[in-house]
């Protein structure tokens, strides 16, 4: 037995302290492959008509980080709140997470960070940006006029505005907005929206001048002696005419005529049976509008099938909901009536896909009591009637001149989204022009456009097992937690967690591997839950 | 929001870069989340094992702890021996770590261990499984699975019999704590072996961890063989104490097929569906006991849920 005395008399060997530390050891020589971090296209980004780097401003949402997911939105999308109500959330349809359970409503947190920011903007720093932007370009002033106050001339003029050039809206319409006030219905965008983000743009210093007519009022020329550039982002806001006998009766309209004079309020009030011609957004627009503004019956003819329709699934089904008869495989043949229209002829056609040619079938032939005919089969640009200058697909007239072209102007058609990215396209091949030599394309506040190789994430190369199968979320921050981050490096710390060589180190989010130590197996690029890691073959470097 | 069994973790490492697994080593990931809590406040005891040369051959050193090498049968009765000395020299809260592999845990070191258990002997016993010897080549064990290739058991002669059912073994030893982890579910096997330094007496801590080299399977699959074990039922994670209160600490949203976890590997791929359907007969048996000892209602026992076509 040991006696109590000889307890203190003890002290444990220091055998281990002789030892070598297995560091010596670099068993980084035993790599045949190294775990290289490399950031990918998310497919929300690739299908998002703006490239919007929608997973970086989700991880800064997830934290809550209000201000954070601003100041990254802002360098896609300046207007998150508009097309938070507006956009027909094509991010969602390839969302990975609808691969485990339900994709992310990102269009819901994106409508969070804009309203944000209208709360937030004159309070918070970062949301009333202009002087972030501003700084050491004040004496670098340069005039630009853009035409027309649609989504793609304020995004323009927004991100011009930030760098400095002084900017001066030029809108015909008594209503600011382009289409956003005239065309979209109240349902899909409240106007107080609109009139918010216009009034933010107003007290960042651009000039919005409406019921001034470029062509009329005032020369394109007379623009051009008095400004640096000019931006024409006019829209494609005429009609075009169908061309059948009797279009120009009285009772006879154009679907974007008829929607801008609804929210003009020049037209109060439609009455007796309706029918819209045509398939497209415009369309069903205005079939709805017709609906809400007292119309009997409303049918809209399609030359082609429901799958084929080029309007949005969303706006087809809201306009059955309120009502609108749909018939499809029809074109009009002929108008008719005295004095004012009364009735329509039509005939039906073969089934056939969009691109290909019509064939009308024979003695198909019905007609249709009808008050009142909307004609929607597609828009012209208005660049034609300003300018016979043409424009190159990116919108530039040609190197040396100041005119530039943006939105549905350029391109036809498309959505608020569509235009937006237009428009910053064009801020940045104007700014190029505009202060040249000065790098203006690498500023960390305008996103450049993807150059199309970009490489995007596959699930298979994502861990959804790291995340429980959950529903959608009311709360924004919430939902935005269960974005799985795809691509981008979100510093969760999964390959710490599981490397069994202790050769991640550094900051969650700025993470190194050390190149002594990795014995190149790769499962922190298996494990990594956002795929943003990748095996590579690295010959220099190294232990 | 990533899992929650993916838990926090101390920044602390006592496992140092430079040991001597090989790459995608399972028990090297095992044994740096088994330090991290228990950190300097255990001594280790490694008998004969894959960790006998992680751990370093002299003068290396790859753990930030006091390392005990001791024959293979004896790594129980080594541990016991060591807790009872620190007693001795008036140390009481010094933990003893043994950390054996299968072959140290169920063959050779076996009575060795159930000596210890019966005695309940105040130490940490911790298996690291997987499932044959493979420090010396990759002959089986008695842990290795029914269907499983071995240098012992070449194809088409695989082995024939299960996989010794040695949480069975330690239940009916009536020790104080005894449960099961994998490297897949950090968060898990952390708080495991927190409730195991909580508790005195014998503890017994039976961990899967995958073997690339001996499994046959590609170097990076190590973590998610793990986590497929689990969510196949093969392995699921639970824990005893006192033999008695059996509590089920992980249940899959879904269950996986066997042939999920089988496929990847190659020691598994001379098996008939015949044998596929043996296993996967074998899991919801022993599923359904296992259910049926921690009073959870088995959601899915008539039909095995789908798998999902998303999941990889």
């Amino acid at each position: 037995m040991r006696s109590s005395g000889n307890k203190n008399q003890y002290s444990p060997p220091p055998a281990y302290l002789e030892t070598v530390p297995t560091p010596v050891n670099k068993t980084g020589l035993w790599r045949f492959l190294t775990p290289v971090r490399k950031e990918k296209i998310s497919p929300c980004r690739m299908l998002c008509p703006l490239e919007n780097g929608i997973p970086r401003w989700m991880n800064k949402a997830r934290e809550g980080d209000w201000e954070g997911s601003w100041l990254i939105m802002k360098e896609y999308n300046p207007f998150p709140a508009i097309t938070g109500y507006t956009c027909y959330r094509f991010c969602q349809e390839k969302c990975s997470r609808s691969s485990l359970d339900d994709a992310i409503a990102i269009g819901e947190v994106e409508k969070a960070i804009g309203l944000w920011r209208h709360k937030n903007y004159g309070f918070n720093k970062a949301a009333s940006d202009r002087d972030n932007l501003l700084k050491g370009r004040e004496g670098k002033r340069k005039k630009v006029a853009v035409v027309g106050s649609g989504p793609a001339g304020l995004s323009c003029a927004y991100y011009l505005n930030a760098l400095g050039a002084e900017v001066t809206v030029l809108e015909k319409m008594p209503l600011a907005g382009g289409l956003l006030a005239t065309g979209i219905p109240e349902y899909r965008l409240p106007r107080s929206i609109l009139k918010k983000e216009l009034e933010i743009l107003q007290s960042e210093g651009i000039v919005i001048k409406t019921g001034l007519d470029v062509g009329k009022d005032i020369s394109l020329s007379d623009l051009e002696q008095n400004f640096d550039a000019v931006l024409l982002a006019v829209g494609a806001q005429e009609s075009r005419p169908l061309k059948v006998a009797g279009d120009d009766l009285p009772g006879v309209t154009g679907a974007v005529e008829f929607l801008r004079d609804i929210h003009l309020g020049k037209v109060r009030e439609v009455q007796g049976r309706v029918v819209v011609v045509g398939g497209g957004n415009a369309a069903v627009d205005a079939a709805c509008a017709a609906t809400l503004q007292g119309a009997g019956e409303v049918t809209l003819l399609y030359r082609r099938s429901l799958e084929e329709m080029p309007a949005h699934p969303d706006e087809v089904n809201a306009a059955r909901d309120a009502g609108v008869n749909f018939v499809f495989q029809t074109v009009l043949k002929e108008i008719t009536g005295s004095g004012k229209v009364q009735r329509v002829r039509a005939a039906r056609t073969a089934p056939s896909r969009r691109g290909e040619t019509l064939q009308i079938l024979p003695e198909t032939d019905f007609d249709l009591e009808c008050d009142f005919i909307i004609i929607a089969a597609g828009q012209e640009s208005g660049l034609p009637k300003l300018t016979p200058l043409s424009f190159s697909p990116e919108g530039i007239f040609n190197n040396e001149s100041i005119i530039f072209a943006a939105g549905d102007a350029l391109s036809g058609p498309a959505t608020v989204a569509d235009a937006i990215f237009s428009g910053r396209k064009a801020a940045l091949s104007l700014a190029g022009v505009l202060w040249p030599g000065e790098g203006i394309g690498d500023l960390p506040g305008i996103a450049p456009p993807l150059g199309g190789k970009e490489e995007v994430v596959e699930f298979d190369t994502l861990n959804p097992y790291l995340f429980p199968r959950q529903g959608r979320f009311s709360s924004a921050q919430k939902e935005a937690g269960r974005c799985f981050s795809c691509g981008i490096c979100n510093g969760c710390g999964v390959c710490w967690v599981f490397c069994p060589d202790l050769a991640v180190a550094g900051s969650r989010e700025d993470f190194e591997i050390l190149l002594d130590y990795c014995k190149g197996c790769g499962i922190c690029v298996r494990e990594c839950p956002a795929g943003a890691l990748d095996m590579e073959e690295v010959t220099s470097g190294g232990a | 929001m990533i899992n929650t069994l993916m838990g926090s973790f101390s920044q602390e490492e006592f496992l140092l870069s430079g040991h001597n697994a090989c790459p995608g080593c399972g028990p090297a990931i095992a044994v740096r989340h088994i330090m991290k809590v228990t950190a300097s406040r255990a001594v280790i005891v490694i008998p004969a094992s894959c960790w006998s040369i992680i751990s370093g051959v002299v003068p290396l050193r790859a753990l930030e702890t006091v390392v005990m090498h001791c024959p293979f049968p004896s790594a129980a009765a080594t541990g016991g021996g060591i807790k009872k000395g620190l007693e001795a020299v008036g140390d009481p809260h010094t933990q003893v770590l043994v950390l054996a592999g299968d072959g140290g845990t169920f063959d050779i070191g076996l009575q060795g261990l159930s000596g210890a258990a019966e005695r309940n002997e105040d130490i940490i016993f911790v298996c690291y499984d997987n499932e044959a010897y493979m420090n010396t080549g990759m002959q089986k064990s008695s842990a290795s699975p029914y269907g499983s290739y071995s240098t012992t058991t070449p194809a088409p002669k695989v082995k024939g019999n299960p996989k010794k059912d040695i949480m069975k073994i330690m239940a009916a030893h009536q020790v104080p704590y005894a449960a099961t982890a994998t490297i897949a579910f950090p968060g898990d096997l952390s708080s495991k072996v927190e409730r195991a330094l909580e508790r005195k007496g014998f503890r017994f801590l039976h961990i899967l961890t995958p073997c690339p080299q001996g499994w046959g399977s590609p170097i990076d699959k190590t973590v998610e063989l793990s986590r497929l074990a689990v969510l196949t039922r093969l392995f699921p994670l639970w824990e005893v104490e006192g033999g008695v209160n059996y509590r089920i600490n992980f249940l899959p949203e879904e269950y996986l097929p066997v042939n999920e976890y089988l496929k990847s590997q190659k020691r598994f791929s001379s098996l008939e569906q015949s044998q596929v359907d043996f296993i996967q007969e074998n899991v919801e048996r022993q599923w359904e006991e296992l259910c049926h000892k921690a009073g959870v209602a088995n959601r899915f026992s008539a039909a095995l849920a789908g798998h999902k076509n998303g999941r990889k």
